[in-house]
């Protein structure tokens, strides 16, 4: 059999939502297909490990301390539990946790997003100089777009030529702002606030990408 | 009269050259909390939450289209309309109306269609190309993302993803964890009240009006787009506003913002209620007092 089973089906094969008869189709075509059968393990073992993280995570107890040093000065006394985003080290962490499930774009296509309130371990950053941390981070960013654009090309005929429109002046405006920002970057390296707004472009292309590549899966 | 026939005769063949339209009505076992896969390329599609452990659809298959498909087991059904080789170009719009145990599991997906969904108290999955989103009730977990269409949720959530590229978002009442990211579109976020939120877009404006929870941690963030936020008359949050290249105006206290580096910078500890956080490129940031809401205690 030369068809391959789409993400659809694998995923409603996972959520046992195939009747009988396209169950059996499934069946048949995944005794004798190995790729499809390695799909099928993969996104099991996706939604596996998915359905064991916690909903939220408390913060390390030193990684509070070492925050309130920070912000002591502007006296926060704030709640118990914080956001990883508010947290600088979490653009590292993102980006590490980025090329982790970059490896696979179907992993990328079928990752759940994490809790608002959910840490992320805090990673070492000391010694990185912000230039070259930011550098890299835009790296496995743009790996990471340049196989959803892969992706999304060889699917983009099961789009609306409107919707194709709509991608590319989206995927133009976020490619100006992260200039934008990556310019202002460069006159002003220790701007936190840059280097967030610059790590957030590019976590929106990579959304934006993911989304056209789902929607086009889809049909 | 010549070019009337031929237009007459023309229309005739392509009206016969597509399948005629059908009516739809099927029902099946499924188990209350059980799967829904509705996909349904080109049309409207309206969810219904209720207590039976059924799902019954009806509607109307539009012209062109290969027909209507449900099938499945009380674990899980799958429903939808193809059309022939994906080509949403040569088929009229159809139409589904949905009836669902209300904690069932449902996704549902069109391409330029619209998806309501009421009364769900499940996980539920939207996604459309160009398609308006609307969803009202408290599903546990909702996911909705469209490219062009809008998004407008009414209810108290516990989980809420939402992101479009164009179109804007408008979320009414509660969320616990909740996430609202545009490219262009608005995001607007009113009622309350927010536990953890989320709220990014590149050039859209954000306006967020709505009552927060104590301990709450609301982050917004944009390139280009305006931002307004009014916090509820009698909390004492904890407020940071930065931008790079535009005004921060502050009515909540008589502080102005200072200038750091390229930037400006406004930080107010107002209290330890909350933590709302602003970054904005050159989006103006605007921050003041909304309604005398009721600050509400984090749930356990």
């Amino acid at each position: 059999m030369t068809q391959h089973l789409d993400d659809q089906l694998l995923s409603d094969l996972l959520d046992d939502a195939l009747d009988v008869s396209e169950r059996a189709r499934a069946d048949d075509h995944l005794a004798t297909c190995s790729e499809c059968d390695s799909r099928l393990r993969t996104m099991r073992g996706v939604v596996t490990r998915a359905a064991t993280l916690p909903r939220s995570v408390d913060v390390p107890a030193d990684e509070w301390q070492r925050i309130r040093a920070r912000i002591g000065a502007r006296q926060w006394r704030g709640a118990g539990t914080m956001p990883w985003w508010t947290r600088r080290s979490a653009l590292l962490a993102a980006a590490l946790a980025l090329v982790m499930v970059s490896s696979g774009v179907t992993a990328l296509l079928l990752r759940p997003e994490p809790s608002v309130t959910t840490q992320a371990p805090p990673p070492v950053v000391k010694g990185v100089p912000a230039t070259a941390r930011v550098a890299a981070i835009e790296d496995e960013y743009a790996a990471t777009a340049r196989q959803l654009e892969r992706e999304l090309a060889a699917r983009k005929h099961a789009l609306a030529p409107e919707t194709i429109a709509a991608v590319e002046r989206s995927l133009r405006t976020i490619d100006a702002a992260i200039a934008e920002a990556r310019e202002a970057l460069a006159r002003d390296p220790g701007s936190e606030t840059l280097e967030r707004l610059l790590v957030a472009g590019h976590g929106q292309k990579i959304e934006l990408l993911r989304r056209a590549a789902r929607l086009a899966t889809q049909s | 009269m010549r070019r009337v026939l031929s237009a007459l005769v023309l229309a005739t063949c392509l009206t016969s050259a597509l399948p005629a339209q059908q009516k739809v009505a099927r029902r099946l076992p499924l188990d209350p909390d059980g799967a829904v896969r509705i996909t349904m390329l080109v049309g409207t599609v309206r969810v219904y939450g209720w207590n039976r452990d059924s799902i019954a659809a009806t509607g109307q298959v539009g012209r062109g289209s290969k027909g209507f498909y449900m099938g499945g087991a009380p674990s899980g059904v799958k429903l939808g309309i193809d059309i022939p080789n994906d080509d949403i170009s040569a088929v009229e719009p159809s139409s589904l109306e949905v009836w669902v145990p209300a904690g069932s599991r449902v996704r549902v997906k069109t391409m330029p269609g619209s998806i309501v969904v009421e009364g769900v108290t499940g996980a539920l999955d939207l996604a459309s190309t160009s398609g308006d989103i609307r969803v009202t009730g408290r599903p546990r977990e909702l996911t909705v993302e469209t490219m062009d269409g809008d998004v407008d949720v009414d209810g108290a959530l516990v989980w809420l993803r939402t992101r479009t590229a164009g179109g804007d978002i408008v979320i009414r009442g509660g969320a616990e964890d909740l996430v609202a990211a545009s490219v262009s579109g608005t995001v607007t976020v009113s009622g309350g009240p927010i536990h953890a939120a989320r709220l990014e877009t590149v050039t859209g404006n954000i306006v967020c009006e709505a009552a927060i929870a104590r301990g709450a941690v609301l982050d917004i963030g944009t390139h280009a787009g305006t931002v307004r936020v009014l916090l509820p008359k009698g909390s004492a949050p904890s407020v940071e506003a930065t931008t790079i290249a535009a005004p921060i105006d502050n009515n909540l206290t008589p502080q102005r913002a200072v200038t750091r580096g390229d930037g400006r910078i406004l930080a107010l500890a107002l209290g330890d209620d909350a933590r709302v956080t602003v970054r904005s490129f050159k989006g103006p940031v605007t921050l003041g007092w909304g309604r005398p809401l009721k600050v509400v205690s984090r749930p356990e």
